[in-house]
């Protein structure tokens, strides 16, 4: 048995159907219909201890629903979820002593005042003894470079602290697992580096368990052992980042404009054309066919071309991939 | 007034209209909302009734009223809900706290046009759904009263359009109030306290103390609907009629001066201070 | 103890915001006083006009107000942040926040609520009622001062039974406001005598929808009236009701959360 199992686990929603115009919203004061939306359809997996798996998938996919059921939040509508031999909802309090959840795009901070309130209010809430209290604030804000603004209020604070902040929060009673919903999501190319940096260190330094939901490529790239690739509820793939990049990474999409229109030249049968608009004609290409380089350099070497532009799969041009190669 | 004659080209009508549309088919959207609402407006008017019915039952006549002119005044202030503008004071102090006024004041509209659009279509919508038949409904119960001359009820038709006018503009002045408030939530209370006092909101002014009847001439609340009911109930007799539509256009022009005043010190902290 | 020191610490964050915006924590404070103070005053004189309501005279109309906002603002108190943010903890994904600590949801947001402007209300309550036994020339005894504790606890257990009972249907995202028809639509029918309603309304408020203990009938223990309705051992009543009422409550709204995580359908 491992650590987390997730098997067969479905989850469904049922939503109020709304129409447009004013006679559809008369009718609905009569009679209304529903749709049942299905968010997570059969998934099963597990993780083991002191693993760090991306789980990631487009938005809307269902990454958030199935945190939610891992935390106990949500009870699964079929399927058996436990987390180290704990079913988590029927074990709401037992299992969230285990645990840290962040989730990007909400906070947890106190918004008025300063960081080191909320620190207390956890404590409070998650009873930690002060011995152990007063280490892991010392360690979280040493290791999150906190320092400079612990006495600010968390409102004036950037979207890059305030989320080192709701991390830090989330580890201060030592969890042994941690679950992160988009977060790196809204942040600018720094600060999401700094992230990544602090949840790669987290994994190693203090062994925690950690899963990652996320729909940006480089997060998984950068930090990722493991991935879990879902869409539309549906399990698409589960294993290495270094398979996973082998079997759907690698694409690229290269748009040239031409300085002159190019009637019938031949272009290198690696480079497959996909679209003409004019003088500008976009190519697709895979990494193990040719490299970026090497394509750059033949368009610059053979052609007259006035604009180059090269383009790496993001998360929707995987999953496309991950469709069409099954 | 700008926002009453503007329909200065097709374009503004068009937008008036789609916005009254769109306010009017929002209060449509929710079935258990219109329902509920009705029912305690349904409550609210039995409870009322049961008040005054109890109230007029030692005496028939108290202060030359008696119960079947309380239902008439109650019915009647309750359906000039329609011309009572509240709910643009928190659409526009809204646009000033959230900041959104600094677009307004970029976009090709009347921001004034633009909110009365929506208070109109938000307030018809609630007088057709619950206003109207709870109200008619108590009148079909009861007995409806008439303006004892046609000339008190032409006198009515205008008080009620001075006194819409008056509501616009002094919900309009209490909205700007967050351009030097940090918020704004605790108003509403001000203003329950002032039409309850001042503007014969629950009770007509006439049953309370002198003292409160002397203030309420100098407030603009009684301003708004209550000399209109006391027109159609015939209380207020034609001779006082010049002084009243008098001190209403007093009223407008005092409002509308503050508005301007208010609106262009808004402006320009909104411009200094950047919002 | 946990959710004690949970509490001080909340309130110790209430407290430190309230200062950052004392401007618009005074203007609130005084803005509701005057709303409930007008309310009230309205009331006043308008029995006055009529010399009495009922039976009832001025004073003891207005006796019915202050004992209805005491037990209000004290269950308030606690429980309004529960019963009226909710929408918004759903909306915003608080309340997801909340279920992944190791808590108990309830307490936790009672602890969460704490807020300091209900104080106003208290005393504006206190400040009436005396005036009303000053008024009506009651001195009360240490027995009756008792009684009077007890009734209000009970009858701030109605209010709070209510409150936390309207909120549920908020946890599901319901749109419907139950509490604008069962809660604040209602209470606008115990300002005044029970008395003067018919006896459908009678039964339902003294049987149904309890509100007639929150004021109508304790407050016949000091005012040595006759308007029994019923039966007239109802006056001593409030607290018993408001007690189980209350433990209603609790569960229905544990039955909330666990429906809102999707076990209770």
């Amino acid at each position: 048995m491992s650590y987390i199992n997730v098997e067969n686990v479905v989850k469904e929603f049922k939503v109020v159907r709304r129409e447009k115009g004013l006679i559809n919203a008369l009718k609905s004061l009569f009679h209304r219909e529903y749709d049942i939306v299905t968010a997570v359809d059969h998934i099963s997996f597990t993780i083991d201890k002191g693993e760090l798996v991306g789980y990631i998938g487009p938005n809307g996919a269902g990454k958030s629903t199935t945190i939610k059921m891992l935390s106990g939040i949500l009870v699964p509508t079929a399927g058996r979820i436990t987390v180290d031999g704990v079913i988590p909802h029927q074990n709401r309090k037992e299992n969230a002593r285990r645990i840290g959840v962040v989730f990007g795009q909400r906070s947890s901070l106190e918004w008025d005042l300063p960081m080191e309130e909320t620190f207390d209010l956890f404590q409070k809430i998650y009873r930690i003894d002060d011995r152990m209290y007063k280490r892991n604030v010392e360690f979280y804000v040493e290791l999150f470079a906190m320092q400079s603004f612990l006495k600010r209020p968390v409102r004036q604070l950037s979207l890059g602290q305030k989320m080192r902040a709701e991390i830090a929060v989330a580890l201060l009673h030592d969890p042994e697992i941690l679950y992160l919903d988009e977060p790196t999501i809204g942040l600018d190319v720094v600060a999401k580096n700094h992230i990544r940096q602090f949840i790669k260190r987290i994994n190693s330094e203090k062994k925690i368990t950690l899963m990652l939901t996320t729909h940006d490529m480089d997060d998984i790239e950068q930090i990722c052992d493991r991935i879990i690739m879902i869409d539309q509820g549906k399990l698409l793939y589960d294993g290495f980042l270094q398979n996973f990049k082998e079997k759907y990474g690698g694409e690229y999409t290269i748009t040239v404009d031409f300085a002159y229109a190019e009637e019938g030249r031949e272009v290198d049968p690696r480079l497959q054309l996909v679209s003409i608009e004019g003088q500008r004609k976009v190519y697709v290409a895979h990494r193990s066919v040719i490299e970026t380089t090497e394509a750059l350099r033949y368009f610059i070497d053979n052609f007259d071309v006035s604009h180059l532009n090269i383009r790496e799969a993001d998360i929707e041009d995987v999953v496309r991939n991950a469709y069409v190669k099954g | 007034m700008r926002v009453f004659s503007g329909h200065k080209s097709q374009s503004t009508t068009i937008l008036f209209f789609t916005l009254f549309k769109l306010s009017f088919i929002k209060a449509f959207q929710y079935r258990g909302y219109i329902l509920v609402t009705l029912f305690s407006a349904l409550l609210d008017v039995f409870v009322r009734i049961s008040l005054w019915t109890a109230l007029f039952r030692a005496n028939p006549v108290v202060q030359n009223t008696t119960f079947h002119d309380m239902i008439n005044y109650m019915a009647l202030t309750g359906l000039l809900m329609l011309v009572q503008m509240s709910g643009v004071d928190d659409r526009l102090a809204n646009r000033i706290l959230q900041g959104s006024i600094a677009t307004d004041l970029i976009r090709p509209y009347s921001l004034k046009l633009f909110i009365f659009a929506q208070t109109i279509g938000d307030n018809l919508a609630h007088f057709l759904l619950f206003v109207f038949p709870v109200y008619t409904g108590v009148l079909v119960l009861f007995g409806m009263r008439f303006p004892p001359t046609l000339l008190h009820g032409l006198v009515f038709v205008a008080t009620v359009i001075n006194g819409a006018v008056i509501s616009f503009l002094y919900y309009y002045i209490i909205g700007m109030l967050p351009f030097w408030l940090e918020s704004n939530w605790y108003v509403r209370f001000v203003n329950y306290a002032m039409f309850t006092l001042f503007a014969g909101a629950f009770v007509p002014i006439w049953f309370y103390p002198d003292f409160l009847i002397q203030i309420s001439y100098y407030l603009p609340f009684r301003y708004i609907t209550y000399e209109a009911v006391t027109f159609y109930l015939g209380r207020t007799g034609l001779p006082a009629m010049p002084a009243v539509l008098l001190r209403q256009w007093v009223w407008i022009g005092i409002l509308l001066g503050l508005e301007v005043a208010l609106w262009k010190a808004g402006q320009k902290k909104l411009t200094v201070y950047g919002g | 103890m946990h959710y004690f020191r949970l509490y001080l610490q909340f309130i110790k964050i209430r407290l430190t915001s309230i200062v950052s915006y004392r401007g618009s924590f005074f203007a609130g404070v005084i803005a509701q006083f005057l709303s409930y103070g007008a309310g009230f005053f309205a009331t006043w004189l308008l029995v006055k006009a009529f010399h009495e309501l009922n039976g009832w005279t001025p004073y003891e109309v207005l006796l019915l107000y202050g004992m209805n906002l005491f037990s209000y603002a004290l269950a308030a108190f606690f429980f309004f942040n529960l019963a009226v943010d909710i929408e918004n903890l759903v909306i915003s994904g608080r309340l997801d926040g909340i279920l992944v600590k190791p808590v108990n949801p309830f307490l936790y947001l009672i602890c969460n609520g704490f807020n300091v402007a209900y104080f106003s209300h208290i005393s504006l309550a206190v400040f009436t009622m005396i005036i009303c036994f000053r008024g009506l020339g009651i001195s009360l005894t240490p027995i009756m001062l008792v009684m009077l504790a007890l009734s209000i606890l009970g009858a701030a257990l109605i209010h709070a039974a209510a409150l936390v009972m309207t909120s549920v249907p908020a946890i599901w995202m319901l749109r419907v406001r139950f509490s604008d028809i069962l809660y604040w639509g209602m209470r606008e029918f115990i300002n005044y005598p029970l008395s003067i309603y018919n006896r459908a309304v009678q039964v339902i408020l003294t049987f149904i929808l309890p509100y007639g203990f929150i004021s109508f009938y304790p407050a016949q223990l000091f005012l040595g009236k006759e308007d029994y309705l019923f039966h007239p051992s109802l006056p001593y009543a409030t607290l018993p009701v408001g007690l189980g009422l209350f433990f209603v409550a609790y569960r229905f709204w544990r039955y909330g959360i666990d429906r809102y995580q999707g076990t209770g359908t």
